[in-house]
């Protein structure tokens, strides 16, 4: 339960920040906007109050309140700024509460100055002391308090029997019933339900048999009517009653007395999770937004908003937890069917139905496994989304305009490394505001450029890896005083002319290295690039820089798509095996003897293709016997990353795997470190353990 | 080895040791650190370790390594047969498995039969044995597996 509400409210928390901030960036609010607010408000108000959150519950009301005035009275001047940092600050206080609950401690928030700022711009746009909108607005409709209906005759009193049918798979059935009868406990003298204790774990029941109401009261049956259309996900109900009898075949109803809970303190429907979708059934929804009257001042003609309602429709939610061990046993299954497959005992047989068999196996397994990879996959929009409240905060904090242009959001990463990565694009983003973008805009323009900066996040497939970048349009770096500190701290290993300006800009990723003097609050403390680095290397990625003096600078990071299952190449060095990734080898040949060149030193050397590549023999590297130790009975393989290649000397290759990184045990990596020219280890089909060579290692 | 197996996962364990021979001499390790004995596997070697590890072993699907103890001690290495065993540990939940010569017997010591090695008089105590037993079978000597288990 408390799980659910958390996870709802940090995607509807998420969401209204992405709504507020396209509101600020267009300088209004569209009806669209209003009634998606003023709807994720309403959820938030409510789920709170049934969890008995008050401070969210409170300041969500409040901020329900304004948009509800907004929505109905479409003020003529309405100030987007005002109304924008009023509603990111209750964002942060909703996150901040909600990380409280989530750390276990009570929700104990002071909304005391959120209130005071809203009720002082309240009066604002209601041009003061007119009390009429906050009163009539503070109780929303819900509860139409026992103020009869002009319509109906006041007569109606009685025993009314209901049968309350919910929508298919609106989940949590038993606790929207038990708002239901909540919400009517007001009305009535008496209420039972069948089932009798809705807080009981009985969704499977009321979803096979609905829920059964008896109520006594003297409100006229039109009022009870209301409030049960009023409820979400209501697919329909039969009401009936006066003095009469049950209208479904209800077994007399054991006079048991309705459950005395607290009752929330705010009045609401139902909360679903799925607010923001538009209900699809019949029911009528009171938070759908009002038949839209075309007069709206001060707010702007309808924009092209994501149809949020049609997209999430088709979405579960599955705990990660379980994906993470479907992934695990997906790795052990791509092995045992590798295992039978390629069974030793079946070696030399004919056996075509096996074959037939087998390869269908393989097939099945292969598209299995690309789909449990798939389903891991989020797009990257969410995480570059929260990078334009980065961009927002930063520049207000440092009065610096920038505009965030963000490019293939629908490009898809595996959720881990897509958690693993808002931190380091925080920095970098925060970065490119700080230090790469001019101070002020005069020096922008006299450098003949847009007055407001720009920023551009961008993600693209590559291969099987993703590349992200992040670039601004600012002064770019700086290459001499780089260079400057790199040498006064002694970070040089080569001689100078042999770095190239690319070498020297990936310095500042060196922990502790920062040219800015200045430390701000935002960065310049010379931790930042170098975490991201880590962070990103934590999930098999890589981090470039490149900058332009004057035109600004890029970040470049790719990472791999999934990094549970490795394609790799088997190769045999005396009587062990090792791995390489297939994305990292070139190519494979037998080597000429002529293009063999040994250097005084006695470093071997390989002419190919009118190039030369330094050779690593893996026996030597590995400290391995073998009998193949010249050049011509081996074989030679070319390895590249990034842009750097060696070639390593191996005997033979055996062929492709599927392999499954697993780190080496701790009790070794303790003892002696990270082994130079080893990234891991798998186990193989046939039970035996191989090791994974360490590419990186060995070419840079 | 399925006895020693059985005996290991049957309850009580106090005062019970597992004795095993590596070269000439019998060891014995508190039974409670003893996790299961399993025949010699193939090993996959690792570069770059310290020559009393043998490498990583596949104990059903969990990457395990494994020492050699008669390395560990400092004697000549011998070649595995068929009565060479793995005694599988556990340190802080990682499984290592230990290679000896030939697994022996459980006994139940009593406190009263293990007395000082004799190093501690002479004032040069081998630092991987903690104390040695009297029983009938013979003297063990008791290892000390944080110290044989541990980096120095």
């Amino acid at each position: 339960m408390l799980e659910m509400f958390i996870f709802e409210n940090v995607q509807l928390t998420e969401r209204l920040e992405e709504i507020l901030i396209e509101c600020e960036n267009l300088g209004g609010f569209t009806e669209e906007h209003v009634n998606e607010i003023f709807r994720i408000m309403h959820t938030i108000k409510g789920s709170s109050a049934m969890m008995e959150y008050e401070p969210i519950a409170t300041l969500g009301h409040h901020i329900e309140d304004m948009f509800f005035y907004i929505r109905e009275h479409h003020p003529s001047t309405l100030d987007t700024d005002e109304i924008a940092d009023i509603c990111l600050n209750a964002v942060d206080f909703f996150k901040q509460e909600v990380a409280k609950i989530q750390a276990g401690a009570a929700s104990d928030g002071d909304t005391s100055a959120f209130i005071d700022r809203i009720a002082r711009y309240m009066d604002t746009l209601t041009g003061k002391n007119v009390p009429e909108p906050a009163a009539a607005v503070s109780e929303p409709q819900a509860a139409e308090p026992s103020a009869p209906e002009p319509a109906s005759a006041p007569s109606g009193g009685g025993t009314y029997y209901c049968k309350i049918v919910f929508d298919d798979g609106c989940k949590m059935e038993n606790i929207r019933a038990y708002q239901i009868v909540n919400t009517l406990g007001d009305y009535c003298d008496h209420i039972e339900s069948i089932p009798a204790d809705l807080l009981e774990d009985c969704a499977d029941e009321i979803i096979a048999n609905g829920v059964q109401l008896t109520m006594h009261t003297d409100t006229p049956i039109d009022t009870i009517r209301m409030v049960i259309s009023e409820a979400l996900f209501v697919k329909n109900f039969e009401l009936s009653g006066g003095a009469g009898k049950p209208a479904a075949p209800a077994p007399a109803p054991v006079p048991t007395p309705a459950p005395a809970a607290p009752a929330p303190a705010i009045k609401t429907e139902v909360t679903p999770m799925e607010a923001i979708q538009t209900p699809q059934s019949s029911a009528p929804a009171p938070v759908q937004p009002a038949p839209a009257e075309p007069k709206k001042p001060a707010v702007i003609d309808e924009l092209p908003l994501q149809a949020v309602s049609e997209i999430k429709q088709n979405f579960i939610s599955v705990n990660v937890e379980k994906l993470d061990k479907l992934m695990d046993l997906m790795g052990e299954i791509v092995i045992s069917v590798s295992m039978v497959v390629n069974n030793p005992d079946l070696v030399g047989l004919q056996l075509d139905n096996f074959e037939k068999a087998s390869g269908q196996l393989l097939k099945n397994t292969g598209e299995l496994q690309s789909i449990i990879t798939s389903v891991r996959m989020l797009p990257i929009s969410s995480t570059f989304h929260k990078m334009s409240r980065i961009v927002r905060d930063t520049g207000k904090k440092l009065g610096k305009e920038a505009e965030l242009v963000i490019l293939g959001e629908e490009t898809e990463v595996d959720k881990n490394i897509i958690d693993n990565l808002s931190d380091p694009l925080m920095h970098i983003v925060r970065n490119a505001m700080d230090h790469g973008l001019e101070d002020d805009r005069d020096a922008r323009i006299s450098a003949g450029k847009n007055a407001v900066g720009r920023i551009v996040l961008e993600a693209r497939n590559s291969g099987s890896d993703v590349i992200i970048s992040c670039s601004d349009d600012g002064k770019g770096l700086n290459r001499d005083k780089i260079l400057e500190k790199a040498r006064s701290s002694g970070l040089m290993t080569r001689p100078e002319h042999e770095y190239t300006d690319k070498d020297i800009y990936q310095f500042i990723m060196l922990p502790g290295f920062s040219t800015n003097e200045a430390v701000t609050e935002l960065s310049g403390r010379g931790v930042g690039m170098d975490v991201v680095k880590k962070n990103i290397e934590k999930v098999g990625g890589t981090v470039d820089l490149d900058s332009t003096p004057g035109q600004g600078m890029t970040v470049n990071i790719r990472i791999p798509l999934t990094l549970a299952i490795l394609a790799s190449i088997e190769i045999s060095v005396g009587k062990n095996n090792y791995l390489i990734p297939t994305l990292n080898i070139r190519e494979a040949f037998k080597p000429d003897m002529d293009d063999i060149i040994i250097d005084p030193d006695g470093k071997e050397m390989i002419m190919y293709r009118g190039e030369c590549f330094s050779i690593v023999r893996l026996h030597q590297l590995f400290n391995v016997e073998t009998e193949v130790t010249n050049f011509q009975d081996g074989i030679m393989i070319m390895i590249e990353d990034d842009d750097y290649m060696t070639c390593v000397f191996a005997d033979v290759m055996v062929g492709e795997q599927q392999a499954v990184v697993k780190p080496i045990p701790s009790f070794i990596t303790e003892r002696i470190g990270d082994i130079y020219g080893i990234a891991g280890c798998t186990l193989l089909g046939d039970g035996s353990i191989s090791l994974i060579i360490d590419v990186k290692s060995l070419t840079h | 080895m399925d006895d020693f197996n059985e005996m290991l996962s049957s309850g009580e364990t106090q005062g019970m040791y597992l004795t095993f021979s590596v070269g000439e001499e019998e060891y014995g390790m508190e039974i409670d650190y003893v996790m299961e004995i399993i025949p010699m596997q193939p090993i996959t070697e690792v570069p770059d370790v310290p020559h009393y590890i043998k490498g990583l072993i596949n104990l059903r699907g969990k990457i395990t390594p494994v020492m050699d103890v008669r390395l560990r001690f400092n004697k000549p290495p011998r070649e595995y047969d068929e009565r060479t065993s793995i005694i599988v540990v556990m340190q802080d939940d990682n499984s290592i498995g230990l290679i000896i010569d030939t697994i022996r017997d459980v006994l139940t010591i009593d406190d009263d039969q293990i007395g000082d090695p004799a190093g501690v008089k002479t004032g040069t105590p081998n630092r991987y044995i903690k104390s040695i037993a009297s029983t009938d079978h013979g003297n063990k000597l008791i290892i000390n597996l944080e110290r044989v288990l541990s980096d120095q």
